[in-house]
Formats: C-alpha cells, structure tokens, sequence
C-alpha cells in the first residue's frame, strides 16, 4: 500500500497553491519533487504532514487517512533549517526524539551510530552553533529520522552541501531505502533527482504536468538521445545537421546532442562518423535527460510567473510557504 | 598544478603566497593563483575549506597574515576600495532589507556602488523578475527570487571583474539555465568571473579552469577540458550470438562479464575500441564518461571531518 | 493527541534552557541583591544618617521665656525617652544665627512677644519642609504657645495637664471583615502597594519571556521541525508552563530574599543600631499571600497563554513588542486602576473590576489587605478566571497554529482575526 496523494488543492487567499495535485508513491521507493520556484511542492509536503490543511482532496498512507496517522509516521526535513544554536548536538537530538515518544537511551545510541556513519563522531557533546552549516544539515537529517519514521519527507535536502557531504547524505538516502523506509525529496539539482529517485513528480504552477517511474517518464518523450563528441571538441560538426531523422539539440562545450526517433537506429550516427574519420571520444546512447524533460514541460514564456504571482495580495500569501 | 602563468598585468585576481590565519587556525595556506581576464573560473572546495576567507581577503575586508594578492592590479590591502568599486560581489546566502522592495533594494545598491545600472533591465528580464514583482517588497519574497536579486546587484552596473559565491543556490533548473546564458555572454563580453559552486555538474559545464582548495591549501589548479579528457569512460555493450573479441584493445579494464553484457572501463581514444567491437551482432553500446564528480572528489576527500569548522 | 508527555517534554526544555543561561543567573542573583537592598534601606538610611540629634537654640530678649520654652520643649519632643532633640537657650543671637549657617546646629528659634502678650515664633534653619523634624518642632512649638495662652488667661498648670490629655474616640467599621481601620494598616497598605507592582512586572517580563521564545523558534526556523512533531496545543501549553516555571523561579528567589530581609530588619537594626525599630512584617499575617499565590498563578498562565498566541504572529524578535502591545496596554490598565483603587478600596466600580481576570490577581489581594473581599466574590473571580483561562488557551492554540508558519507578515489587528477564524 502506498503513499497516495489525490486531488489535493490549497488556497491562500487569492493565490491558488495547488490545483488538484495527485501522485503516489511506493513503499521502499525515493521519489523526487520536482518544480520551479513557487510551483507547490513545499505547499505539497506541508499537506501531506498535515501542518496544512487542503481545501480539497486526501492524503491516505497505507490506506489511512493522513489525518489519523501518528505524528511518528513522518520524518521532516524543512527547506529552512532550525535548530536549537546554544543546545549541545545530543540533547537537541534527544528532545526532538522525545517528541515522538523516543527514550533517551535508545535515541543515543542510534544517534551515535548515525554520527558515526556522517563522520561527525566527536561533534555530540558540542553546541550546534559551532558546527558548520553543512554539518548542522547532517543533524538535522538525523534529527528527521530518530523515530524510525515510515517516511521521511525532505524539502531541498541537497542545498548548501559540498560534495563530500552529498555523497554522505546520497549512501544515507541509499541505506534508508534499503530498510524499507519511503523516501520523498525536491531538488533543483536534477542529477541528483535523477540517480536517485524510482519515480518523479514534476510539479508546475500548482498542478502535476507529469509524474511516474522515471523509466515511464523518459519513454514518454519517444525519443532518444545521442551525446557525441570527438577529438574537435564539438567543432567541425555541421555534417550531422544533414542527417536523416537525427535533430541537433544542444551543442556544448565539449560534445553535441542530438534527438532520435524512438524507432530508429542511433548508432549509424556512429558509423557514419567513424566513417567521414573523425576521431570518436565519446559516443553515449540514452533517454533524454530529467533536465530536458523538466525543461520541456515546464519551460515557459519569460514573465509567465510573475504574472502568477501577481495575483497574489501581498499580506495574503507569505512567499516561504512555497519553495 | 597545470596552470600556465601569464603576466601578471594580464591577470584579474593574482595572488601569491597567500595566507590569513585566525589565531592557530590556518585558514589559508600560501594559497597562490591567478584568474586570467575574460575567464569563467571556478572555486572548489568542502564546506569551509577556506573559500569564504580567500573572497573577503580578495575584496580587502580581511588583512592576509602573509602574501599579498591583486585585484585588477591593485593591491587588495591600499586599495580595497577601489577594488570594491570596480568589482561586483555575491555574497553566499545573502540578506536584503525586508522592508524595501526589490527595485528600491537594488537601486540603493547602485547608488552605493556608484557607477550606474546599465544592465538592471536586461538582466531582470533574463532572469524573469518583472517590474510588478520588483514592486513587491523583499519581505515577500521566496529564496529564488532573493538569490535573483543578489545576482542582479552584483552585475548591474557592468563590472570588470564578479566574485560570485554560489550564485545558482536556490534557483529552479529553469533560471540555473538563464544563469548559464548569462555567464556565457559574459564571457563573450571579455569579462571575468571568479565563482565558487558545490554543484559539479555546473562548475563542469560553465567553467573554464577550476581551483579546488581544502583545509586552505591549494589542492588543483586545471583547465576544466583537461580534467574532462583525463577522465575514464565507462562502457557497457550487449551483442546477439557470439562475443566480440575483447582481448587486446588498448586502454580497456575492470571488464565485467554477465550474459550477453559487458561492462568495462576504458582510457585514451574511443575510436580504436569502436572500431575492434564494430560487428554486425552488437545489439547496443554505451561510451559514456565517468561523471566529473568522480574526478573531482579525488582531491575533495578529507581525512577528517574536523578540518570543516574552519573559514 | 493528549497533552502530555510532549507539554512537559517541552516545557522541560524550556525550563533547563531559560534557567542554565548566563544571563539568567546573572540578572536573578542581581535583583535578589536588590530585593534585600530594598527590604533593608530603612535600616540602611538610618546607619547612613546614624542616630544624630537635632540640636535647636532658642533665643529670646526675654531670657526668662526663652529658657522655660527651650525647657518644655525639650520635654515634648524627647518623651520617648530616646533623647534625640537638644533644645538650648541662647543669648548671642549673632553667634546662634553663625552657628546655624555653619551647619554647627540644626535651627534657630526667635520667640518675640508683642505688646498684645502674644508670642511669635521665627525659625531659621535648611530643613526642607517635609522634614519630619521640622514638623515635631512645630508641633511642640504650638504646644508651648497653646500653654503660655491658658496660662496668661488664668488656668493653672495642674490644670493644663488635663486639658491636652488625649482624646477618646472610636470608630466603628459598617464592615465587620475590613482591615481598613485596624492598627496594623499602615503595614498591609504597603504591603498590597507592594503586591501590584510584583504583579505587574511579573505577568509583563515573564510573558514577554514566552512571546520572545515563541518568536525566536519561528526566526530560528525550528518551528518548522516542532510542529511536525507535536501539536500546537502541546507547544503552547508546553512553552507556557516551561517559561512560567523559570518565571517564578526567578520571582520566587527574588521576593524570598526581600521577605527575608524584611523579617530580618529588626534584627538588622537591632545589630547595626542598638535597636528593634521598624520590623513592619511582624505586624502581618501572612497567611494573606495563600489566595495571593492562586490567583497570581492563574493570572500569570492567562497572561502567558496569550502572549504566546501574539508572539507567534512575529516573523522575528524585533517584532514581539508590536505583537504583544495590547497585552501590555491590557497590563497597564489593571496597574493603574490598582493605584486609584488603593485610595477607594471600597467603590463600586473597583469592586467589579477586581473580579474581572486580567486584573483580580492585582485587585483581589489589594482588597483583601485593605479592605475586605466577600466569600462569593472570591467565588464568582475564581470562576471567571477558569473560564478566562479556557477560553485563552482555545484563542492562543488557534492564533498559534496560524500563526506559526506565517512569515514575514506584519502583526496587525487583521491578521490576529484572520488567524483566529481561518482553519490553518
């Protein structure tokens, strides 16, 4: 039984949050929120904890209705990260496990285990505000999943991260996953979204414009994608424009893009180039990238948001309650 | 360290033997460097690994402990305020008032900067912020839409030279694109950007050269093309019948056998692989190199955790 | 969800938190520093000024009615034995008046007798005209005149002693219960002074305490992580009962330590000066402060509950003062009808408005201590305050959890409505 959103829509005053937002999620699988800048996605999450009310629609997990779920069913990470400064890493970690019904005991030695796992071993008898602010995002991580949640929702979780520490939080989404946890995040780094997440939503000015495996996503476009780049660094290559069939998308720096009916044979442009003697570095047959698929579908005409947010009063709806 | 000194009176941002300490904390470390005019370079390194320290030092609100360090030819200690006039600056998380809103916000930062707004318009439209919303006070605003304002402030009134600290934080993939067109043209234009990024995937497709630097020492300064040749590829192939004959191909390992796939690593030109599987039974292939990621976590991985409380 | 155990999770927080800072330790060590200061500046004042006594030359061209007036007077002003006014014939006036400004003696006093046989008293001194001494030489100085007229019109001395004997007279109070009449008023009075202002300051600084943590938690965005984790009605009873708790923790230290050294200025003074004057508490039952502490507990959590609501429609810390504004006009109201009430303790009007229950944790106790407060009017306050304190915890749950995810919105009569109507 899965996580299933339906028709869920929100108002705040004027200003139409989500219009009708409907997607679900399996058990055990990381699902990724997609959307612009105010498309709804924290407005989403909100809903689904139940913070917010919608206007309309239901939010059930395993068949029950998000409102008479046990607020330990969910794990929250907030886009805007909060914790107690001058508290010392353990007994904030303690107090917010508390909350949830969580005993002392239990939640030390899980966290020290997860302090361990984020090499941050020596920072639990320290205050928080004299971690870094990427280690204070690892806290708060662990502050999400003390309490075993059956899902955790997290709201930009990547931001702000090094690499070092993306890596850290990738394996522990990994890990999380694998003990059955159901995971839901937004991004706007759509490499991330795309090596991690099962499935996606993508959300855009309140309302789902495409959502499912993201298999199911890429198959949709019915086309595939060729990255070719040779020796010449992506010059020389106004012989491809001629082909039959094959449209040049994006030139780049170092290699070329380009779009292939989903019926056709991607590699005679292999041949051929091999042919005409250019010397091939890199040759990558694939489905289109999650960033052209968002691009595709939620790529608008300059000013279209504004307009959106126009109509928005502006005492009536604080800018924060959407990402 | 790959880079090729030119003359220093070509470079934008040229330091040597830079090095600021906070008491017994090293925060930079002999750091030297320079960014040549018309580049877009990228500033690398873990949290707190010093970036933060080597940008206040360039713009002369911290003193080195040691070394010295030009920008646009002046000395970032007699003549900081000259460089921060002719500079265009980003702070990493930045705050506006609340209560003004944002054409007033960024006209008042103008009027500091003393050199007009040639660009405001342009750029707003490029990174869709429209008059109505400029209106609106900054209070109201979401986290796009500030970083947006930040970005703008920094390259309105045309500057020379544009220290960017993580610029893209916060803006969806549809204005990260509109940023990427603006740091193109910018190039184009001849003027240099200094820009630090946690997101590789960016660094690696608008960046020129890249500094990485960890626990305040330089750890790798290279062209970003040479980085992205060096890598290795991976690649994976499925056949019908019988196997392409792996043996001999030069510059292929880790080869990885199941059924009719075959996954291996490959270094060096593509084409001779190419052509020594090219059969009629080859159902698929895929070259496709090892993301930049790897290549540049190399140089990130710290031995302890410990060294991020640091800048 | 039932209140507990996440309230008291959070209040435990509150608690260890507000009390384990600096600051916190600081500010209450000083103000019991200053409490005893207090209790003991009557005792302290004298030290300073010590036990001097008022030296007075009296001169007259009459040297006969000079010396007997300087004689009585001695005998008037120092008849509680303690000897502290010297009261001496002069007959240099010149070197009397230089005396005087050279501050060698305290007065001069010219007695003159017109041709009509009436006496005329002069005074040249630097006391102020509230000084007490001043005053007790005026009044032995009337005494001396009143004296010289009986006698001049014939009354014999023997006699004259009857004639300023003390007067009897009583007053019977229409209410049985009032304390207004009895001998230990002077004491309750200040007493009940004391009471408001304690109040005061507490139901203001303590809810301001909580209004600034609610709003630091949304500045702070914890917020967000909190009512994920616990409901609304959990966080504000949770945050009240935490800050209350270090509130009067900090109050208590206080007023103890000032209890303390009221109870021990008689010893003090008995220590420092030689003698047991002024103990005021041993005048008062302090039984009185039972009903006090109930009534100053319910009126602290309706405050508490209520600022808390506000604060949580500030974005940040700078803005709880806007938010919370009609807690403290609320406040000040009651402060000052308490002060009016003092002098009237019994009109009608203070005696409804003390029943109301922002204000009966001020106005009860005062009554009480100064006049009287009926059996059904305790009733009838306390009811009012249990359905006060419902109903404020309904209204704050319901600004609060509207509240605590608005941002950057400016607290406004508008915004409380809409919070209090809207379902989040």
């Amino acid at each position: 039984m899965s996580l299933v959103v339906d028709a869920i829509s929100k108002r705040f005053g004027e200003v139409v949050a989500l219009d009708g937002v409907s997607f679900s999620v399996e058990p055990g699988h990381i699902f990724g929120l997609l959307g612009a800048n105010g498309a709804g996605k924290t407005t989403s999450m909100r809903i689904v904890l139940d913070i917010l009310r919608a206007d309309s629609g239901t939010v059930t997990w395993q068949g029950q209705a998000n409102t008479e779920l046990p607020r330990r069913t969910w794990g929250y990470l907030p886009e805007e990260r909060g914790l107690y400064l001058r508290m010392k890493v353990v007994d904030v970690l303690s107090f917010f496990a508390s909350l949830y019904g969580v005993e002392r005991g239990a939640a030390t030695a899980e966290l020290e285990e997860w302090l361990q796992r984020f090499r941050i071993p020596d920072y639990r008898d320290r205050r928080v505000e004299e971690l870094s602010k990427g280690n204070q995002q690892k806290i708060q991580f662990i502050a999400a999943i003390l309490h075993d949640p059956a899902v955790l929702i997290m709201d930009e979780p990547f931001t702000g991260l090094d690499p070092v520490n993306v890596q850290l939080l990738k394996e522990a989404f990994v890990e999380m996953r694998d003990r059955g946890k159901t995971l839901i995040f937004s991004t706007h780094q759509m490499e991330t979204a795309e090596e991690l997440c099962e499935s996606i939503a993508i959300i855009d000015r309140g309302r789902v414009v495409v959502s499912g495996p993201l298999k199911d996503v890429k198959r949709a476009t019915g086309r595939q994608v060729v990255r070719l780049a040779t020796d010449r660094d992506g010059n020389g290559t106004e012989w491809l424009d001629g082909m039959d069939g094959v449209t040049v998308g994006v030139r780049r720096e170092d290699f070329v893009e380009l779009g292939v009916p989903a019926g056709a044979d991607p590699e005679l442009i292999l041949r051929a180039a091999l042919d005409r003697g250019e010397r091939v570095t890199r040759f990558e047959i694939g489905e289109p990238s999650l960033e052209e698929i968002f691009i595709e579908h939620v790529g608008r005409p300059a000013l279209a948001e504004e307009d959106r947010h126009l109509a928005a009063p502006t005492r009536e709806a604080p800018a924060e309650t959407e990402s | 360290m790959q880079a090729e000194p030119e003359g220093t009176s070509q470079a934008v941002i040229a330091t040597d033997g830079l090095t600021k300490h906070y008491g017994n904390v090293e925060a930079l470390n002999d750091l030297t460097l320079d960014v040549r005019a018309g580049e877009i370079f990228g500033f690398l390194g873990p949290n707190g690994a010093g970036k933060s320290t080597m940008i206040r030092t360039l713009l002369g609100f911290l003193h080195p402990t040691r070394g010295s360090a030009r920008v646009l030819g002046l000395d970032v200690v007699a003549d900081s305020v000259e460089i921060r006039r002719r500079t265009g600056y980003l702070p990493g998380g930045i705050a506006l008032y609340d209560s003004l809103s944002g054409a007033d916000a960024l006209e008042y930062l103008a009027d500091l900067q003393d050199r007009g707004a040639p660009l405001r318009e342009e750029l707003c439209e490029r990174l869709q912020l429209s008059k109505a919303v400029l209106r609106r006070k900054v209070r109201d605003y979401s986290r796009g839409m500030r970083q947006k304002i930040g970005v703008i402030q920094a390259l309105q009134h045309d500057p020379e030279l544009a220290i960017l600290d993580e610029p893209t934080e916060g803006l969806d993939p549809l204005m990260q694109h509109a940023f990427y067109a603006l740091m193109d043209d910018q190039r184009a234009k001849g003027r240099t950007t200094f820009f630090s990024s946690h997101v590789l995937s960016e660094v690696e497709r608008i960046c020129d050269r890249v500094a990485i630097i960890r626990s305040g020492h330089l750890m790798a300064l290279q062209n970003v093309d040479e980085l992205l040749a060096r890598r290795k590829k991976k690649v994976e192939l499925r056949w019908r019948g019988v196997a392409p004959d792996l043996a001999g191909i030069p510059g292929l390992a880790d080869i990885e056998v199941v059924g009719d796939r075959m996954r291996a690593t490959l270094q060096g030109d593509v084409s001779g692989f190419v052509r020594a599987i090219a059969s009629p039974s080859l159902e698929d292939l895929t070259i496709e190199p090892a993301r930049l990621e790897e290549a540049f976590l190399e140089y990130y991985a710290g031995d302890d955790a410990s060294e991020e409380e640091r800048g | 969800m039932s209140l507990l155990p996440n309230a008291w999770h959070i209040a435990r927080r509150e608690y260890r938190q507000r009390t384990a800072s600096r600051t916190f330790v600081i500010v209450t060590a000083f103000l019991a520093v200053v409490g005893i200061g207090i209790a003991l500046l009557p005792v302290l004042g004298r030290l300073i000024t010590g036990d001097e006594t008022t030296t007075v030359a009296v001169h007259s061209t009459d040297v006969q009615l000079a010396s007997t007036t300087a004689t009585t007077m001695n005998q008037l002003l120092n008849a509680d034995g303690k000897a502290r006014y010297e009261i001496s014939a002069a007959d240099d006036p010149a070197a009397a008046d230089a005396d005087v400004r050279a501050g060698r003696i305290d007065g001069l006093l010219t007695v003159t007798r017109a041709a009509d046989g009436e006496l005329s008293f002069e005074a040249l001194t630097d006391a102020s005209g509230t000084d007490q001494r001043l005053f007790a030489v005026r009044q032995a100085v009337i005494q001396v005149n009143i004296g010289d007229r009986l006698r001049r019109a014939g009354v014999e001395p023997s006699e004259a002693g009857h004639i300023f004997a003390e007067t009897p007279w009583q007053v019977t109070p229409l209410d049985p219960n009032s304390h207004s009449l009895e001998d230990n008023f002077g004491a309750n009075y200040i007493l009940a002074y004391a009471l408001v202002i304690l109040t005061f300051m507490a139901v203001i600084t303590y809810g301001q305490w909580v209004a600034t943590s609610v709003a630091e938690e949304k500045s702070s965005r914890v917020m967000e992580l909190l009512v994920t984790a616990a409901t609304p009605r959990q966080l504000l009873a949770g945050k009240v009962i935490g800050n209350g708790a270090a509130g009067l923790t900090q109050y208590v230290v206080v007023v103890a330590a000032a209890l303390v050294g009221l109870l021990a200025q008689g010893a003090v003074a008995q220590y420092l000066l030689g003698d047991k004057a002024g103990a005021p508490l041993e005048d008062v039952n302090l039984l009185v402060l039972a009903p006090f502490g109930v009534f100053f507990v319910g009126g602290f959590a309706l405050y508490s509950l209520l600022y808390a609501g506000l604060g949580s429609l500030a974005s940040r810390t700078e803005d709880v003062q806007q938010a919370t504004g009609p807690m403290l006009f609320i406040g000040m109201g009651g402060y000052f009808a308490s002060f009016i009430a003092l002098s009237t303790p019994e009109a009608a009007w203070v005696k409804v408005v003390s029943l109301i229950p922002f204000f009966s944790p001020y106005m009860l106790p005062m009554r009480m201590l100064i006049s009287s407060v009926a059996p059904w009017e305790w009733a009838v306050a306390a009811g009012l305050m249990v359905v006060f304190l419902a109903a404020a915890l309904w209204t704050a749950a319901r600004i609060y959890s509207a509240g605590v995810l608005l941002y950057g919105q400016r607290a406004s009569l508008r915004s409380v409505w809409r919070a209090v109507r809207v379902d989040r």
